[in-house]
């Protein structure tokens, strides 16, 4: 059981590129953090930099305290799930778990009981003697989890270990990974390029891009305080609407404009954001999730500020309804439609007019494809984005440093 | 359906005329004289008079028979372990990258580019008594005082005759098992380190056992060149001195066409014939086996 922590950990490959940039991260004993960022963020780089197969470039690595930097991997002590499950094809489910116990000299009736036992909890008992070939993607992903299960790791490392899986199983599987890495109740670090899994599984998550760390926080801090608009349009599905717009008016009676169209902000919205009322007459991106908007019935009752929209698409999913529109706001998006629309690397945003937007709606609403529907907007929930450094416009937390001590996560409260 | 099987009859006749005119055709000569009474007047003509197992019971009874099969074995058994120790090796060098692999790689196959009979030569001055490479350059490091005579001497000579065959093997092994080699994940050796593995751990735990059939493989096929080799040992030794590197090949050559003996020149040369038997079916399922692993391996 150790912590894990990176301090100023840059990696740089022999060709040049710079994979990971200046990386803090604290990982307590027992908890869940997730990397996660778009392929080629730096996220595995990251990971195998702990593992200890890859070598830093510089900065420093410290498992319960104490640096690795120059510890052999095996020396390690660290338990790794790999993508492809990197089983020994020539191995039994058995010999494969308690292959770790054998390379220590463990003897073989004592390896084998305690590799039984480890496949009894991941429900292997029935596999035991078979060979990788023989088994189903599940099995041997438990495989794969069942040798560190095995082990008494100081770390937990997990590198997209379900992204082979089926979507069921992968579902399924979130809570069997969870479950081991209480049961090791080590620190665990768990990389995945998929937003849904970082959401659901993590402690805290750390989005990566371009080797540099954008924010760590915990799942919901995430979600509705993004630090910029790559977090912001990066975390949730579907993704937040990003659209240009210019802020306007005195500090109590702020209007956004999207476009032609005007939003009265309320008053707190600009007490909250100070910087918000610095921001106005310049250029900047508002944000709005999909579930700020509601498709308004009737034109008589108030429903606070609405955009103009008309129904693209509806999309029924039986709990909700995802109805795509388009606007005359314009949307945000970088060049290569990506949504990345980071303004400072990327030059400056496009954009684009009656670009198109996602609400998610009560399915009971009844709209159809081309009506022209009134968007009510909960303006107290939108966020703002500086249009040239996408950074969030005052967000009500500043990003926590990552070296500082995590809040609890859900691993203390479970008592393990 | 019966238009369809004779069609595939069709297609296999080519290959099946050659088969039993080149293959067949010399074995079943080659087990018929091996029961017959042949000379130089009845060789070119069918109906020699019948020897039973006279020719059996003669090579038998024939100590340089006898000594051959001995060498053939021995020559065998230390050439293979050779050409896999040393082979395995480079491949395992091979695996790694270095500046320069890509030529190295490269001048491994050299010693297939040299005919034999050149091989044997140049070896043959390489391990000459005096002024041969290999003794200048012993007695210079000071490994030996006096110059060994490799050549010369019964109880060197197979050992040299196994050095030069060490050296034309080993492209062959290294070629096979580095292609085995490059199919074993990179994952799964990370994982082994990751598992406390060292680097011997995991080569004999986990990299050979995943490349044993390919290993096999080469075995058998190393063993079919191997026990057969005869231009090197004309070219080196001529099976002297005192018959010390006399192999089943070269003994059963001396015997037919030097002493005309062909009855047990066959006889001895079915030896041969029974150990490529042996190894053909081995050769067969080993290779079945392999292929079935890997199909199902695949994910």
């Amino acid at each position: 059981m150790a912590t894990l922590a990176f301090e100023k950990v840059t990696k740089v490959f022999p060709n040049g590129v710079e994979a990971v940039r200046e990386f803090d991260l604290f990982v307590d004993d027992g908890e869940f953090v997730v990397l996660v960022g778009p392929s080629g963020c730096g996220k595995t780089t990251a990971l195998r930099m702990v593992a200890g197969l890859e070598e830093l470039t510089s900065g420093t690595i410290k498992l319960g305290g104490q640096v690795v930097n120059d510890i052999s991997a095996r020396d390690r002590d660290v338990a790794m799930v790999f993508q492809n499950y990197a089983l020994y094809p020539h191995l039994t489910v058995l010999d494969n778990i308690a292959f770790s116990l054998r390379v220590r000299g463990i003897p073989k009736q004592e390896r084998h009981l305690k590799a039984r036992e480890a496949a009894e909890v991941l429900g292997l008992g029935e596999v035991v003697l078979r060979k990788p070939p023989q088994l189903s993607g599940g099995q041997r992903q438990r495989v794969a989890m069942g040798r560190a299960l095995v082990r008494e790791p100081a770390v937990f490392l997990m590198d997209e270990p379900l992204s082979n899986l089926d979507a069921n199983l992968r579902v399924q599987m979130r809570s069997e990974v969870l479950r081991v890495q209480r049961r090791l109740g080590v620190a665990a670090l768990y990389v995945t390029h998929d937003q849904t899994e970082a959401m659901t599984m993590g402690d805290r998550v750390a989005v990566l891009r371009d080797g540099t760390l954008q924010q760590l926080a915990t799942p919901q801090e995430l979600y509705e305080s993004p630090t910029n608009l790559f977090v912001a349009s990066f975390i949730g599905s579907p993704p937040m609407n990003l659209y240009e717009a210019e802020i306007s008016g005195p500090a109590n009676e702020l209007v956004l404009s999207l476009g032609p169209q005007r939003l009265a902000l309320s008053a707190d919205v600009g007490q909250r954001r100070p910087g918000l009322v610095a921001s106005t007459a310049r250029e900047i991106v508002v944000g709005i999730r999909p579930e700020l908007l509601t498709v308004t019935v009737g034109g008589s009752a108030d429903h606070g500020p609405t955009l103009e929209a008309q129904v693209e698409l509806v999309e029924l999913l039986g709990n909700e309804s995802l109805v795509h529109f388009s606007t005359d706001a314009r949307m945000v998006r970088n060049r290569a439609g990506v949504w990345t629309a980071d303004a400072t690397t990327h030059g400056e945003i496009a954009g684009a007019v009656a670009t198109e937007g996602v609400a998610r709606v009560d399915p009971r609403v009844p709209v159809a494809v081309g009506d022209r529907v009134s968007l009510a907007v909960d303006v107290s929930r939108l966020s703002f984005f500086d249009a040239e450094t996408g950074d969030a416009i005052a967000g009500p937390s500043a990003a926590t440093p990552a070296t500082q001590p995590p809040p609890r996560g859900r691993a203390e409260e479970q008592g393990s | 359906m019966h238009k369809q099987r004779l069609a595939g009859w069709l297609f296999l006749t080519p290959a099946i005329a050659y088969v039993l005119f080149a293959f067949a055709t010399p074995i079943v000569y080659n087990v018929a004289f091996s029961f017959e009474h042949d000379s130089l007047s009845t060789i070119g003509s069918i109906g020699a008079p019948w020897a039973g197992t006279f020719n059996y019971t003669a090579m038998f009874n024939d100590q340089i028979a006898q000594s051959a099969i001995v060498h053939t074995l021995l020559f065998t058994v230390g050439s293979l372990a050779g050409q896999f120790i040393i082979g395995l090796s480079l491949a395992l060098l091979f695996s790694n990258r270095f500046p320069g692999r890509t030529i190295a790689r490269s001048l491994v196959i050299v010693p297939w580019l040299v005919p034999l009979i050149v091989t044997g030569v140049i070896f043959r001055f390489m391990f000459q008594q005096e002024g041969g490479a290999v003794n200048q350059i012993l007695v210079d490091i000071g490994i030996i005082h006096t110059p060994i005579d490799w050549l010369g001497s019964t109880s060197y000579a197979l050992l040299t005759l196994t050095l030069a065959n060490i050296w034309l093997g080993v492209p062959f092994f290294t070629l096979l098992l580095y292609s085995a080699l490059q199919e074993v994940p990179a994952e799964v050796k990370e994982a082994a380190m990751i598992d406390g593995a060292g680097a011997w751990q995991r080569l004999r735990l986990v990299t050979i056992p995943i490349i044993l059939p390919v290993i096999e493989i080469t075995f058998i096929l190393g063993f079919v060149f191997t026990v057969k080799v005869f231009d090197l040992v004309i070219g080196m030794t001529g099976g002297g001195p005192a018959n010390a590197t006399q192999l089943i090949s070269t003994w059963s050559y001396t015997l037919g066409f030097q002493e005309f003996n062909f009855g047990e020149a066959a006889a001895l040369n079915n030896v041969l014939l029974v150990a490529a038997l042996v190894c053909a079916p081995l050769y067969l399922l080993l290779s079945r086996d392999q292929l079935s692993r890997s199909s199902g391996a695949g994910r």
